[in-house]
């Protein structure tokens, strides 16, 4: 791993994973301040128990906490509101957010609004300065997550915030967690955290602090598609690998810039023809393969994490670069026979027209990038036809 | 294939810094924190290096330094502690530099709980747990590559007065921000660049290889391990170095991350019994028992060993070994190591304990000083993560055979 001649990282969540990682909730709270939380889940985790896991652990430990369960999503600032209201009036000093993507934007945006004592987000979605010291936030993520919410990201209304102060203090992995998703989520779980844990460890911005979150995460979601993709055994844990591989990948992402396959992937999914994990899947080794060749990037460690060290070190060195871009490249045309078609190998076979495609580029330049249209077009278009660039022969 | 314990948790709130110029960031961190006048701690060492006055001209008319004590001492005392929350308080500090090693940061640290908790009672706040809010802002800039005290939540404040040490552990005791900055070890001497970065490697090799491990400690390891590989001898062979420094500086940070989230295991056991009954330096007895820990647990863990060959000699040594002879090959490039840095060193750098002399020139552990050191070993925490256990005669074996400096006998390892 390349050491930078300057480089700065900041993780502030601590990590609890595996068998009764719940129960550690009520202690870990008290022990960074916390005596009073307020509990909030959405609906899903009602639905799947998850947030009766999360309320045991709690009772079990005498800890006295404010409930609000199956908070609504449709109109994001009265829940807003709402949740600040109810924390104010029964004197809670933390949150703790049982679920996933949208609802963990809430659940961010509502510890920002308490620890800032504003009355709405407006001073901050302006480009003001997210603060140090927020109040504590735990998250219990499901195995349908994003990884954004172990990120320093803020989507809320319209608007992004990033920053490393937006992080959760705590977060929770639990099999008891996870929820009940089916292939298509998990698969588009360890998609999103493949991307992460990937751009991470190889971006520009890498450095070897970030690498001790990206490499797990790429190979947790390695390890998890490959089984997905029919190629392993599947063990009765793979929702938490998928949990597990999202949450590192989210703190590996922290509060920096969104990366090349991100920007790509959200300006498709924006179009409303496919999924970011979907477009995600297809672009990744498009834009490894770019960068790559254009001498941005070295991703022959990939094939170690991917493949296992064994393969990588009888691979000849100029080899493993496009070894590793084959074998992410191929692991998605299996996923394509494995999901029927819901994978696609091609953004063609995602549904986008070629006619679409510089309309992408320039809308994904638009979004807190300096890369260049043209160079957005040319990945989108090897990555519409399925044509490599080249750096395989 | 990674190993996923069935539960663990990892954790390192600390902000890390790196760079050639990374001394020129410290007023925008203490401004980010609301902090505009710092006092500086440290030793007397350190302030005789000139490495104060780095850091002082970095901070320039940015920042306005509230006081320097430089009178820590070497084991961090309770009466440093009252002084310098004492002058803290007096120059109406608001933040702490600490410039050092583990003694200045644990002095600081204990300094941070008085005037953070406005309190002249250290001792009401040891133990696990005690403190409940966000203290002072403390900065943190190591200045020899090794301890990664850092990264670590604990403090040990010894009360010279009532033969106490008192331990204190909290996440609110980790730094905000640890600077790494290569200028503060350029300078530093051979012996101590050497023992130093063994201790680092020590600290990897122990948080893969024994039983606290997790993805996220080894991921840690691993790259602490490969920095220190590439980087240790070209260092020693050009001390000015600046990248082989910054590299050597993080891959502490990094390795001090791993056993601080994994623990440790016999290395340091028997290690810690030694410094404590001969006064041998830490990093010193890490670099000779490193490779008696992993020899002495091969039976156990020889599979996990075997994998830190690709980051110590890289791809090719690496597909070129046997499988089954890959662990063993790690312990002798270990050795390897360790004649490497007392050839370099011309005999400062000690390969086994016989070999350690103090400053008179004397055997520092004296062959007759080890039943000592079994005794000492034997009530030490760290043997809880070792993955086999040591009872007397093992330790004896041990010892005797670091003491001459031969390889283990594998058939004296009792197994289980």
């Amino acid at each position: 791993m390349r050491v930078p001649n300057s480089m700065e990282f900041e993780c502030p969540v601590k990590i609890h994973c595996g068998d009764r990682a719940l129960n550690h909730i009520p202690f870990e709270l008290r022990a960074i301040g916390s005596a009073k939380p307020l509990v909030i889940g959405d609906e899903a985790a009602t639905r799947e128990n998850r947030m009766a896991a999360v309320l045991n652990a709690c009772r079990d430990a005498d800890m006295t906490m404010g409930v609000v369960e199956d908070v609504p999503l449709a109109d994001m600032t009265d829940s807003l509101l709402q949740l600040a209201a109810i924390y104010r009036d029964k004197d809670c000093d933390a949150i703790v957010a049982v679920g996933q993507e949208t609802f963990m934007d809430l659940a961010k945006a509502l510890n920002l609004l308490l620890s800032t004592g504003a009355d709405t987000l407006a001073p901050l979605a302006d480009g003001q300065t997210v603060p140090r010291t927020l109040n504590p936030l735990a998250v219990i993520p499901a195995a349908s997550a994003d990884g954004f919410e172990a990120s320093g990201y803020l989507h809320f209304e319209g608007h992004t915030l990033r920053s490393v102060h937006l992080m959760p203090q705590l977060l929770f992995l639990d099999p008891r967690a996870t929820g009940r998703p089916d292939d298509e989520a998990m698969v588009a779980t360890a998609l999103n955290a493949l991307t992460n844990g990937v751009e991470a460890y190889f971006g520009v911005d890498t450095n070897p602090i970030k690498a001790i979150y990206a490499r797990p995460a790429t190979l947790l979601a390695t390890e998890a598609l490959c089984v997905l993709a029919g190629r392993g055994t599947r063990a009765a844990d793979l929702a938490m690998t998928v949990t597990h591989a999202a949450a590192l990948g989210g703190c590996a992402l922290g509060g920096d810039r969104l990366s090349t396959t991100h920007c790509l992937a959200q300006a498709i999914a924006a179009t409303g023809k496919a999924s970011e994990a979907q477009a995600k899947g297809v672009l990744l080794s498009y834009v490894l393969e770019q960068r790559v060749l254009e001498g941005a990037m070295n991703v022959d460690v990939l094939l170690s994490l991917a493949g296992g060290n064994d393969r990588f070190a009888r691979t000849p060195e100029h080899q493993r670069g496009p070894a590793a871009i084959y074998f992410i490249r191929s692991l998605i045309n299996q996923l394509f026979e494995t999901s029927d078609g819901k994978i696609g190998r091609t953004l063609q076979d995602i549904g986008l027209t070629r006619s679409a495609l510089a309309a992408i580029a320039k809308s994904a330049c638009a979004d807190d990038t300096h890369e260049n249209p043209e160079v957005f077009e040319t990945i989108l278009t090897h990555a519409w036809e399925g044509r490599p660039f080249g750096c395989m022969t | 294939m990674l190993n996923i314990p069935g539960y663990y948790e990892y954790c390192c709130r600390v902000n890390v810094v790196a760079g050639h110029d990374a001394l020129e960031k410290i007023p925008g961190i203490l401004a980010g924190v609301n902090a505009s006048r710092p006092m500086i701690v440290t030793d007397p060492g350190v302030a005789g290096a000139g490495l104060i006055d780095l850091v002082t001209s970095a901070l320039g008319n940015q920042v306005q330094i509230g006081g320097v004590d430089a009178e820590v001492p070497p084991d961090s005392s309770l009466e440093a502690v009252r002084r310098i929350a004492a002058a803290y308080r007096q120059n109406d500090c608001d933040a702490l530099i600490a410039v050092g090693g583990g003694s200045v940061l644990d002095t600081a640290k204990g300094v941070n709980i008085m005037v953070s908790e406005e309190t002249g009672d250290l001792m009401a706040f040891s133990g696990a747990g005690a403190l409940k809010h966000r203290l002072k802002p403390l900065i943190a800039i190591p200045t020899t590559a090794g301890t990664g005290s850092e990264t670590t939540l604990v403090a040990v404040i010894k009360d010279h007065e009532r033969h106490q040490k008192m331990l204190f552990t909290s996440y609110f005791l980790l730094p905000d921000a640890a600077i790494l900055d290569s200028r503060m070890t350029l300078t530093l001497p051979p012996a101590i660049t050497a023992a130093t970065a063994m201790d680092a490697l020590t600290h990897a090799m122990e948080a893969y290889t024994c039983l606290a491990k997790n993805p996220l400690s080894d991921a840690s390891a691993i790259s602490a391990i490969e920095l220190i590989a590439r980087h240790l001898m070209p260092v020693m062979k050009q001390p000015d170095d600046r990248d082989g420094r910054l590299a050597l500086a993080l891959a502490a940070t990094l390795a001090g991350m791993a056993f601080s989230n994994a623990m440790v295991g016999m290395v340091h056991t028997i290690g810690h019994a030694i410094g404590a009954v001969c006064g041998v330096p830490h990093g010193t007895c890490m670099a000779i028992l490193l490779p008696y820990g992993l020899e002495y647990n091969l039976h156990r863990n020889g599979h996990l060993t075997s994998e830190l060959l690709l980051p110590l000699e890289g791809a090719d040594v690496y597909a070129r070994t046997p499988q089954e002879k890959r662990a063993l090959r790690v312990i002798v490039r270990v050795r390897e190591l360790n004649q490497s840095l007392n050839d370099i060193t011309h005999g400062r750098h000690a390969r086994f304990l016989g070999e350690i002399i103090d400053r008179d020139g004397n055997p520092a552990v004296p062959k007759d000083r080890l039943p000592d050191i079994v005794a000492t070993a034997k009530n030490d925490g760290s043997l809880l993560y070792n993955p086999e256990e040591l009872d007397d005669e093992d330790y004896r074996m041990v010892l005797e055979h670091a003491w001459d400096g031969t390889p283990l006998d594998r058939n004296r390892v009792k197994k289980g």
